[in-house]
């Protein structure tokens, strides 16, 4: 490198820093805060939301309702039920109607006896 | 030595904050850097409003850019890093050929009026250059970079940065003699 480059070089790098105009900082921190700042509030939001599902799914599980599964006998008797609606609406005859209201009435005689009403404790 | 890299372990950790949100470690940073950003992106920009918006997207780069830097790397070599490879990548994509090869105009052609170091010779100088030249010339002279890292920037041999820069260093010696 020449004496006159190397010269140029020193000045050059003397003079590398140059004070930007006020209004880039303003612009710059617009661009941030709308790239970078509402990243933290959007962090902030998921975290409520999974807060918040946290909880509810800790309350569903505290206060679920009895899932217990439906009682084939109960199931039955609804068949029956629609059973007979088809038939009605079919315009069934009457022994086929009889047949199933029978069978329905049997079902239900069964189910009442073999879970008895309990008393309740006053 | 230590002094450094307290500084850029400080600008690390503010980088960092600057990049969950922080808006006070985003202006420390900031007024730390922005003046050697600012003075890089004028020499190798088209011209002053193009070399603020470079500026601008070096900082919010950096920050997209806050986990991939190496704990205890100089952090200004990095951050002007990312200011020329965007301006580099602009030149590349934006500007034909011929206009970076076309000699500028005399000192206006930066349009760095209110620049106070268009006054002095040096600078008056390199902005006579095309900006490819002046581009190159900067990078190796101030930044240190090398040929081999121009050539990947540029996607040129370095055959090609090495002949640009002679060139330029040429008629830059030439024009400071006369």
């Amino acid at each position: 490198m020449s004496h006159s480059i190397e010269q140029l070089a020193r000045s050059l790098r003397a003079n590398a820093e140059v004070a930007p105009p006020p209004a880039l900082w303003l612009r710059t921190e617009a661009a941030y805060l709308e790239t970078f700042a509402p990243r933290r509030r959007s962090r902030r939001a998921a975290w409520m939301a999974c807060a918040a599902s946290v909880l509810i799914a800790g309350l569903y599980l505290i206060f679920q309702p009895d899932s217990r599964a439906p009682d084939p006998r109960v199931q039955y008797i609804e068949a029956i039920d629609r059973q007979l609606q088809r038939a009605y609406s079919d315009g069934s005859s009457d022994a086929e109607l009889d047949a199933l209201w029978r069978e329905r009435e049997q079902r239900l005689e069964q189910l009442k006896n073999e879970n008895p009403p309990q008393p309740i404790r006053i | 030595m230590d002094n450094d890299n307290t500084h850029d372990e400080l600008d690390r950790i503010d980088m960092l904050r600057a990049a969950s949100g922080d808006r006070g470690a985003f202006a420390a940073l900031y007024l730390r850097h922005a003046s050697r950003v600012y003075g890089l992106c004028l020499r190798i920009a088209r011209d002053s409003h193009h070399a603020e918006d470079l500026t601008q997207e070096t900082f919010l780069r950096a920050l997209r850019a806050a986990q991939s830097f190496r704990q205890g790397a100089p952090f200004g070599p990095w951050l002007r890093r990312i200011a020329a490879n965007l301006a580099i990548d602009w030149q590349r994509s934006r500007l034909p050929q011929a206009q970076l090869d076309m000699p500028e105009e005399g000192p206006a052609m930066v349009a760095i009026g209110d620049d106070p170091l268009a006054s002095i010779q040096s600078h008056q100088l390199l902005s006579r250059l095309p900006l490819q030249s002046r581009t190159i010339v900067w990078l190796v002279l101030v930044e240190g970079w090398t040929h081999a890292e121009l050539a990947v920037r540029f996607g040129r041999s370095e055959s090609w940065s090495k002949s640009i820069l002679s060139r330029a260093l040429s008629k830059l010696e030439s024009r400071e003699e006369s």
